[in-house]
């Protein structure tokens, strides 16, 4: 890899050395031959991430006459992306909400049939199964290295424009991570983008500069006028999704971790946020947790709100523990518990 | 050392070609971005609970929005709280205001040296560079960081001068952006959000040095400002990609003309295109041929016309007549008057050429006259080709990134080289304009179309009414519709359409992406059709989809 770019380098210098014999190089030309080793580099990511970007058609049986007996039709579209060459597909529960069938079209154009396998339908994402061998798997991106400002790239079927295939794709950055956004689907801890993300775009990838996937996208800001990006898309964290796996892959509708715990928000300058409630006999009833404990950490991070509390309960699914530390009156303590939670079957299609 | 001496050699003997597949590696532009991003954040402050300003003064200058000011003076407040990004807040009074720009200044209760922006160089403002913007947007919550947002600067209105009075940029920005930054990748203060999108326009914001000449007078205020910074580029990778995207549009900027028509009673709308309203001011042309041929969106009222007049990037005003609608694109053709001094017309690049994250440009020249001459900088939107052969009109539309909407619709597509890709559609329902969803006539379509517009013919949608099928035995025809040209022709249920006008066709895709293609309602189609063991070829005459 190393000798490779070193290759590349030298190349642009004999390039030059050539341009220069001939009358010195413009600045215009310089600075264009930069970007354009830009442009070249994003057309590269594009021809990759497109393989693994997928169109999913929710297909439902709906009355078209009044009387006659029902049609198979498709009432929703959106994206999703490969993770597995074996045929594991995520997209977001919303997209193929109601379904009696599901399809993916594939980048180059091919239908596949897919059946839901399972979902964790509070955080809006679903794993399906399409029985093909040889899929282009994407790479998870490690959300800890996600940073504001840096490029991404939306693939996916906006407006079903595209049902043939040829994912569509568009550029922008990380406007910001740890947003919320609440309401139908809950979006805790959810990476904010500039990059053009409009209906249809559901359940597809959000990529980075190097191609792996930096999360779900799933939900937009818009204006009044209408359902059209305005350039805030909220796109479901990897690491979130990635905590969810190992449950996912046992099938159905696998349940973010129970604690029991109700919280509230602390006087403006106290730290931590506060225990208004514990439900009985949960997870932190029976470890002992009480009305008014005054919650600091969480698994060893630093709480300062209910936001981050949210955001931080909503990475962990059912069977992973917690461990806070509060204060009970003046006193520091801290408590481990395993979260709770039932896997239930999907509902039949 | 000894292994990059021996190389070049290698290569010139090798050639020029792996040269051409040279890319810059991302991850360094990534990096310039995030950290340019965590260099200005702390420069950028919430204002109150709905407004954004930034710090111009480690002496605890804030430059926010009028409004901030008015606010206060209205409610009888004395003061205002101002946040930092690391959750420092301060108690803030309004040291003065001017409601020409849209600011005012506060001054800061606290003892610190505060980070603060510096002011860029005004001289350093050209349409296509990058500028980044951080704000409280919505969608953030009162504790979370501001939002970073990436944009060019798409237009600069200016003052009979020439100076900088108005800058438009394509950077997202959402209410609670009020008063806040705009930086270049430099980092220096450019300029300070003076209306959020509305109506035709995208973000408008006003140029930093006519804020502080506008202060300047002021003893209270003339120190707020640091000085402006006058570094000399860095040879970063994001410069160069700003540096290039004005590059790029300047030297096309000639192949946009603005448009201006009037009719002698205006209430005679064209009515709303696509769910959308027409434009009433000028409009966008692009030059696609030397004989003055300029393709623009619709005009936004019916013909006859008293006058049209086409205003030139070098500050000609040309007579142009119409010469057709076309219905099917949304896209009109005019005819300019040269007078023996051609227009340059861009080199063209074909769709096949094409790569998808390419990117494009889309130009425009929508913009109001300055002293009866065309704005010199004309109009730009930067993004890449999302996506080639998009929708139903005409089949082959190319789809970008880059903002549509009426200061471009009609422009010109063009690419890093600014060669002519295509010219912009004008925005449609259900895609709204700009939505990230714009859409462009490749410019093999436009130069097929060329010859019929030259001609003056209107186009519309035309259909020949038949259901069709695709079937084992071919493209079927399930049945034909009483009263239309398929029936005239003698087309009947059951025949297999094998050509059109001599070209085959296999499937009702190809059936109807030829139509949409290369025919309009009133045209003669040749159909050539099997029937039984009989192939005859039959002729119909268009009729218009209603």
């Amino acid at each position: 890899m190393r000798r490779c770019r070193e290759i590349l380098a030298t190349c642009a210098l004999a390039l030059s050395s050539r341009a220069f014999a001939q009358g010195a190089l413009t600045d215009d030309e310089a600075v264009l031959r930069e970007a354009e080793k830009i442009e070249r580099a994003v057309v590269n990511l594009v021809a990759r991430v497109q393989k693994s970007t997928v169109s999913v058609l929710n297909y439902q049986m709906v009355e078209v006459e009044q009387g006659k007996p029902k049609v198979e039709r498709i009432v929703g579209v959106g994206s999703g992306f490969i993770v597995g060459s074996d045929g594991r597909i995520f997209t977001n529960v919303h997209v193929i909400n109601g379904h009696s069938r599901i399809e993916v079209v594939l980048h180059d154009g091919r239908v596949l049939p897919a059946i839901e396998h399972a979902e964790v339908s509070q955080f809006d994402f679903a794993l399906l199964i399409c029985r093909i061998d040889g899929l282009a798997a994407a790479e998870w991106a490690k959300s800890n290295l996600v940073q504001p400002g840096q490029l991404v790239i939306a693939a996916g079927n906006p407006r079903a424009l595209a049902m043939q295939g040829r994912p569509v794709v568009t550029l922008g950055i990380v406007s910001g991570l740890g947003r919320t956004a609440m309401g139908g689907f809950d979006y805790p801890n959810a990476v904010q983008t500039d990059a053009e993300i409009n209906p249809g775009n559901s359940g597809g990838p959000l990529f980075d500069s190097n191609g792996r996937i930096i999360g779900i996208n799933g939900k937009i800001a818009t204006t009044t006028q209408g359902a059209t990006n305005v350039g805030v898309g909220f796109t479901i964290p990897a690491q979130q999704v990635r905590n969810f796996i190992p449950a996912l892959l046992g099938g159905g509708m696998v349940q973010p971790g129970y604690s029991g715990l109700t919280i509230g928000a602390t006087a403006p300058d106290v730290d931590g946020v506060l225990i208004q409630a514990v439900a009985p006999s949960s997870p932190a009833a029976k470890a002992g947790l009480k009305p008014g404990d005054r919650i600091v950490a969480l698994n060893g991070e630093k709480i300062d709100s209910t936001t981050t509390w949210l955001n931080k309960v909503a990475m962990l699914p059912s069977g992973w523990d917690m461990s806070v530390s509060f204060y009970r009156k003046d006193k520091l303590a801290s408590k481990k518990f395993d979260l709770e939670g039932k896997t239930l079957p999907l509902p039949k299609r | 050392m000894m292994r990059r001496c021996v190389l070049p050699l290698f290569l010139v003997v090798v050639g020029a070609a792996p040269c051409e597949a040279q890319s810059a590696n991302l991850g360094s532009l990534d990096k310039e971005l995030v950290e340019l991003a965590k260099k200005l954040a702390p420069t950028v402050v919430r204002v109150g609970a709905n407004n954004s300003g930034v710090s111009i003064s480690p002496k605890g200058f804030v430059l926010t929005d009028f409004a901030v000011a008015k606010q206060l003076r209205d409610s009888g407040q004395a003061t205002i709280d101002v946040a930092f990004s690391d959750q420092r807040s301060y108690t803030a009074t309004v040291v003065a205001s001017d409601e020409a720009t849209s600011t005012a200044i506060l001054r800061l209760d606290g003892n610190r040296t505060f980070p603060n922006a510096r002011p860029g160089d005004p001289a350093d403002l050209e349409i296509g560079h990058l500028l980044m913007t951080i704000g409280n947007s919505f969608g953030t919550a009162a504790e979370s960081p501001p939002a970073v947002t990436l944009g060019v600067i798409a237009g600069i209105e200016r003052d009979l001068q020439g100076n900088a009075v108005r800058l438009e940029t394509s950077a997202a920005t959402n209410p609670g952006q009020e008063g806040g930054p705009f930086f270049n990748l430099r980092g220096d203060l450019i300029g300070l959000e003076y209306s959020l999108p509305a109506g035709d326009d995208l973000t408008l914001l006003t140029p930093i040095d006519r804020i502080a000449a506008q202060y300047a007078a002021d003893e209270k205020t003339a120190l707020a400002f640091d000085k402006p910074r006058s570094s000399t580029p860095p040879s970063s990778l994001a410069e160069s990609l700003s540096r290039g995207f004005a590059i790029a549009a300047r030297r096309a900027r000639a192949a946009v003309v603005t448009l201006v028509i009037r009719r002698a009673d205006d209430k005679v709308e064209i009515p709303a295109l696509y769910g959308l309203p027409v434009r009433k001011g000028p409009i966008t042309g692009t030059v696609v041929d030397a004989s003055g041929i300029v393709v623009a969106q619709l005009p936004p009222f019916l013909a006859p016309f008293e006058s049209i007049a086409a205003y030139t990037a070098d500050g000609r005003v040309l007579k142009a007549t119409h010469l057709c609608n076309d219905h099917k694109a949304g896209l009109a053709a005019l005819q300019l008057e040269l007078e023996g001094r051609p227009l340059p017309v861009l080199e063209t690049r074909p769709s096949g050429e094409l790569d998808l994250g390419q990117f494009c440009l889309a130009l425009g020249a929508a913009y109001p006259l300055v002293g009866g001459v065309a704005a010199k900088d004309g109009f730009v939107t930067t993004g890449i080709l999302s996506a080639k052969h998009q929708l139903d009109v005409y089949r082959d539309a190319l789809q970008t990134d880059a903002g549509v909407g009426a200061k471009n619709a009609g422009g010109a597509l063009i690419d890093l080289r600014s060669r002519l890709l295509g010219v912009v559609l004008p925005p449609s329902m259900p895609f709204g304009a700009n939505s990230g969803l714009g859409f462009v006539m490749p410019i093999e379509v436009v130069l097929t179309n060329l010859p019929r517009w030259k001609a003056g013919s209107n186009c519309e949608p035309g259909m020949l009414g038949v259901m069709l099928a695709d079937s084992q035995g071919g493209l079927r025809i399930e049945s034909v519709t009483k009263g239309q040209p398929a029936e005239a022709a003698g087309l009947r249920a059951g025949d297999v359409i094998t050509h059109l006008d001599g070209e085959k066709v296999a499937n009702r895709q190809e059936f109807t992406d030829f139509l949409a293609k290369k025919k309009c309602a009133g045209d003669s189609l040749k159909i050539t059709i099997a029937r039984g063991a009989e192939v005859t070829t039959l002729a119909a005459v268009l009729a218009k989809r209603s």
